[in-house]
Formats: structure tokens, sequence, C-alpha cells
């Protein structure tokens, strides 16, 4: 039958109890110390300007994209379109070369 | 302002710079004051609060509402910031700790008739947490500076919150530690 093998666990470091107005005190002593500082309001009224400098050409950029893709699309299409034209414009003399013209036929005739 | 107020308004921020604006007054001295309580140099404080917000303002799209404030995702970015600073200075950057110090404030702390002024006391022990390890003084600030949750803290340092519990009972352990040696360095 299976035995369930016996883990066992290494301790790392002891758990230290810490009395509650000891840990009060020290709370109470950090707290007081590490009070918020101020940041140079100069600073403050760059970066502010700075950022929305750049929030506002994100957003342009942003709307410019689909104004891009369009253009993209455009250039394509116009670039297709000659080939398209010039395809069908072969495929049609083509088929027209195939067969002897009217005018001979009727001639011989 | 509730966490739907907020969310709503981090979402017009995607799109609207004055939202945007909005949030960075609403986070900006959080912010200076993490990085400062870390750098103690407020041309490093300056410097990681910019980066800060702009790689929010360029990560803002990709946000998604966890269930967390705002604020949480913030600091994120902030303290992997501040993570890289302590990184690059991991060489230069060595402050013993002055037990000579400790003799003098390990008394004090909680005695209304210390000799110390209370000026003095507090920057003796600002000088002590600068000394601590970043995770350590990271836990310090988000705990007594901003005022979070051990929920909060375990979504900015990325741990569990029951490994925040943990952290912060080693870091008092260790706080109380140095007392008692400054206390048995005053006795000899």
């Amino acid at each position: 039958m299976f035995r369930r093998k016996h883990h066992r666990y290494l301790t790392l470091q002891d758990y230290v109890y810490v009395p509650p107005n000891e840990r009060r005190a020290i709370e109470q002593a950090v707290a007081a110390a590490v009070h918020p500082v101020e940041p140079p309001p100069a600073f403050v009224a760059q970066l502010e300007q700075d950022l929305l400098e750049e929030a506002t050409r994100m957003v342009e950029k942003r709307n410019r994209a689909p104004q891009r893709v369009l253009w993209i699309l455009g250039i394509m299409t116009g670039g297709l379109l000659p080939l398209i034209g010039g395809l069908l414009v072969w495929v049609f003399t083509n088929r027209e070369g195939r067969h002897p013209p009217a005018r001979a036929v009727a001639s011989s005739a | 302002m509730s966490y739907e107020e907020e969310q709503e308004l981090v979402a017009r921020a995607k799109t609207d710079p004055e939202a945007f604006g909005e949030l960075y007054r609403r986070y900006v001295k959080k912010i200076y004051n993490y990085h400062y309580r870390h750098t103690s140099s407020v041309s490093d404080a300056e410097d990681l609060t910019s980066q800060t917000f702009y790689r929010a303002l360029r990560s803002l799209s990709s946000y998604r509402p966890t269930g967390a404030p705002f604020q949480a995702w913030l600091f994120r970015i902030a303290h992997n910031l501040v993570v890289n600073w302590y990184r690059d200075r991991k060489n230069e950057r060595l402050v013993p700790l002055e037990i000579g110090l400790w003799a003098q404030i390990a008394p004090q702390v909680g005695n209304p008739e210390s000799h110390l002024s209370t000026a003095e006391l507090h920057k003796s022990l600002v000088r002590v947490i600068d000394a601590l390890p970043e995770d350590r003084k990271t836990l310090i600030i988000l705990k007594f500076v901003e005022h979070m949750s051990n929920a909060e803290i375990a979504a900015v340092m990325g741990r569990t919150e029951g490994a925040i519990k943990a952290l912060y009972h080693r870091t008092l352990v260790s706080l109380r530690a140095t007392f008692q040696q400054g206390a048995r360095a005053e006795d000899v």
C-alpha cells in the first residue's frame, strides 16, 4: 500500500512577536516622520503644460489615422484602376483580333 | 470621487487632454512624494515623476479597469521606475545605519519627555527609513504616506496580500531590532 511520505519543513526564520504597544509606538513614529512633501509649484505647472501638449498631439495623431488609411486606399485604388483598364483594353483587342474584321468579310462576299 | 466616477474620468482621458490634466492634478503630489521619499533628491523625484506621467499617458489606451483604483495602476508605473532607479544605483547608494544615532532615537520613540526635538527625531527616523531595502521602503511610503490598504499595496508591488502582510511584519521586526540595538548601545 501507499504510505504517505512524511514531509519535513525547514524553518527559515522564527516568527517574532511584536507586542501591540511597541507596534503602535513604531507605527506612530514612522507615520509622523514620513509626512508628505510638496513638489515645487513651477515644476508641477511646467509638467502639466508639457503633458497637455503631448496629449493634444497624440489625440490629433489618432484622429488623423483614419484619414491616412483613406489616403493609402485612394492611392492604391488609383494605381489599380489604370491597370484594370489596360487589362480590359488588351482583352477586348485580342478578342477582336481573333475574328476577321466585319469590313473584310463583306468585301470577300 | 467614487470608483465609477474616476473610471469615467479615465475613459474620457483616453481622448480628452483636459481629462488627463485632471488626473494629473489629482495624483501629481502623491507620485512626487513617492519618488522623493525613495530618492531623497528633488531633481531625481522630478525626473521620475515626469517619466511616470509620460508613461501613463502613452499606456492609457491599454488601461483596463480591474476593480482596483486608478492610483494603483499609476503607482505600479512609478514603482517599476523606482526599481530601475535602485538597480542603476545599487553600487552608489549605501547608507550605513548609525548606531549612535539610534542610541538617541530609541528611547525617544513614544516618549513625550524626549530631550530630542520632534523635528530632529523625525529627521533621524527618515534617515533610518532611507537605509531600508527598496521593497520595505515602498511599503512604508504606501502605507504611511498614501494610506493605502494591503490589497492596494499588493497591486502596486505585484505581490499577494499575504506577502505584503508578511513583509510589513518583517519590516516592523527589523525596525524594532534597530531600536533595541540603539537602546543597548546607550546602556553601554
